[in-house]
């Protein structure tokens, strides 16, 4: 099976390497530039200024994370944070899940599955396209975060330690795992790429947005913990608290049992 | 005593249903090594699913079936090894070129291929290296199922499966493949395909099954399917004649019987007919052989 995954996941790669490549640099190069703006501002002096023009309802919804966000360190962490990249990281994430679904309604499961290759090879190769590429992705965002670091610290102004970085980088890669089950899952019982597609992203568009509601809304509260967005805090890491390791190992749980059951509903279905 | 070969394919009361619909109906069929099985049927008649429910795409509601003994869903693996297949609808990515398909599709079967084979198969349908170089969206669809044959032939498979495999290919390309069919099974290997197109069956397939609505309703040898059906003889005469005789046996059908001319329908020896003739002013004498297809129709038809 280990050669017959190695076909497949090499294949994929092929594929693949143009998006991976592209936003790759895009996500480095946002890192560099975020860096590059923190010490500008640091230069300036301007963070209270900005602190102060931020409605109270934001205020609300970040409490004391707020002061975190508008430090240097906030800003160089933006990328791990910021809705947009996180919602690209998921897409992308999506994108690779769904890819059984994309081989059955192009036709090609066919002609692999026709071959000595069991299903338990073909998701073996979308595991570990999900473990790679959003791992690429987020080493690629820390690398960025380091150059603009060496770039761009300003005098006066603390320089976050590696060990922040790295924490940041394995949170956000722990949410992405966490997606990538929920999504394989949900490709591996779909004939479309588009449908699978649209019920993930769907699905994490709403979890997102719950978990956000749920800082402002009590009640929403008990329901955001089954959203994995409530187990990502990467605000509480620049504020100086260590790893949540019981956050991590909820979402790797999360991913592991997502995949263990896209495992099961692909070897039962019809291709 | 030497154990006799397993069936190239062997299916027992395979059936497939989707929710109401049942595709295939409690399928029975022995497809033997070494022939060339024509599998017949109308659109929807559950071809395509059963070549599926063989390959372990499907899986089966009731009922088995075995590759060279090898259990389709039990030892799936073990099967497929010994399987080259072409699918009906090819689904290459539009993205890819041609050498990185055969190139994949190579690299997921278990033994080496020989590159002196890949050559004359790529050779056989006109296949250049600039054609592998080019992406699939930019080939046509002749191009497509050709390159849906290299693949499919490529790992030289004891068993080749075939979905409608000369669809969309030009006359040559067909004939191209007719000589391939021929070479794979006087190297003994077993092809079994399916077809629309019942002169191709007729001409290069041994054996036939016919498919109605999910149930095998024929399975026989292409020689005694043709035998089923009746010669068509037409005599004319130089000058007019009594009508035929009376006491030919039923299996003899008098179509049209003027004065000059008689058209008969012939299901056994024409013995009476050549009797009868005798001492008649015959002009001409015109025997069209049964075809493969006056039989598979009235099977399509549901009138056999």
């Amino acid at each position: 099976m280990i050669r017959e995954t190695g076909v497949l996941v090499r294949h994929s790669l092929v594929r693949l390497r143009t998006v991976l490549l592209v936003m790759a640099v895009s996500l480095a190069t946002f890192q560099v530039l975020l860096a590059l703006a923190a010490a500008e501002l640091q230069r300036a002096g301007t963070f209270a200024q900005l602190a102060s023009l931020i409605p109270p309802f934001v205020r609300e919804l970040f409490g004391t994370a707020l002061v975190s966000m508008m430090s240097f360190s906030g800003i160089m962490a933006l990328g791990y944070y910021h809705v947009a990249i996180v919602a690209v990281l998921v897409g992308l994430v999506v994108t690779v899940a769904t890819e059984p679904a994309a081989e059955i309604e192009v036709g090609f499961a066919d002609l692999v599955l026709s071959r000595p290759v069991s299903r338990a090879a073909v998701m073996t190769r979308s595991v570990v396209l999900l473990v790679v590429c959003p791992a690429f992705e987020v080493a690629a965002m820390a690398v960025g975060t380091f150059i603009g670091l060496w770039l761009a610290v300003p005098a006066g102004a603390a320089r976050p330690a590696a060990s922040l970085v790295w924490s940041l980088a394995i949170s956000l890669w722990s949410l992405l795992a966490c997606w990538c089950g929920v999504s394989l899952a949900i490709g591996s019982v779909a004939r479309r790429r588009a449908v699978a597609g649209s019920i993930a992203g769907s699905l994490a568009a709403a979890l997102m947005l719950v978990d956000y509601l749920a800082r402002v809304w009590r009640p929403l509260r008990g329901i955001a913990r089954l959203s994995p967005f409530h187990y990502y805090n990467p605000l509480d890491l620049v504020m100086g608290k260590p790893l949540p390791l019981a956050d991590i190992g909820v979402l790797l749980g999360t991913a592991a049992a997502a995949i263990a059951a896209a495992c099961v509903l692909f070897n039962r279905r019809d291709v | 005593m030497a154990t006799p070969a397993p069936p190239a394919i062997a299916a027992r009361g395979l059936t497939k249903r989707f929710g109401r619909l049942v595709a295939v109906k409690a399928l029975d069929l022995v497809v033997e090594p070494g022939q060339v099985f024509g599998f017949l049927g109308l659109n929807g008649a559950g071809k395509t699913t059963t070549i599926r429910l063989l390959l372990d795409l499907l899986r089966p509601t009731a009922g088995s079936a075995a590759v060279f003994g090898h259990d389709c869903r039990s030892d799936g693996l073990a099967a497929r090894a010994l399987v080259g297949y072409m699918p009906g609808e090819v689904g290459f990515y539009r993205d890819m070129t041609g050498r990185q398909v055969l190139g994949v599709l190579s690299g997921l079967s278990r033994d080496a291929f020989r590159d002196g084979w890949r050559r004359e198969l790529l050779e056989r349908f006109a296949f250049h290296d600039a054609d592998l170089d080019r992406r699939i969206r930019e080939y046509s669809t002749g191009m497509k199922r050709k390159l849906a044959i290299v693949s499919a032939f490529q790992a030289e498979a004891p068993l080749l499966i075939l979905d409608e495999p000369t669809e969309g290919l030009d006359p040559l390309m067909q004939e191209a493949f007719y000589a391939l069919v021929s070479d794979v099974r006087q190297r003994g290997a077993t092809v079994f395909l399916s077809s629309h197109v019942l002169s191709e069956v007729d001409r290069v397939c041994d054996r036939i099954g016919v498919l109605r609505t999910g149930e095998l309703v024929l399975a026989a040898s292409v020689d005694d399917v043709r035998r089923m059906a009746p010669r068509l003889v037409r005599i004319v005469f130089r000058q007019p004649v009594a009508p035929p005789p009376s006491g030919w046996p039923p299996s003899i059908e008098i179509v049209e019987a003027s004065a000059t001319r008689w058209s008969l329908r012939v299901r056994s020896s024409m013995g009476p007919v050549v009797e009868s003739l005798s001492g008649l002013p015959v002009a001409d004498l015109d025997v069209r052989e049964p075809r493969l297809e006056d039989v598979v129709i009235n099977y399509y038809r549901g009138t056999m």
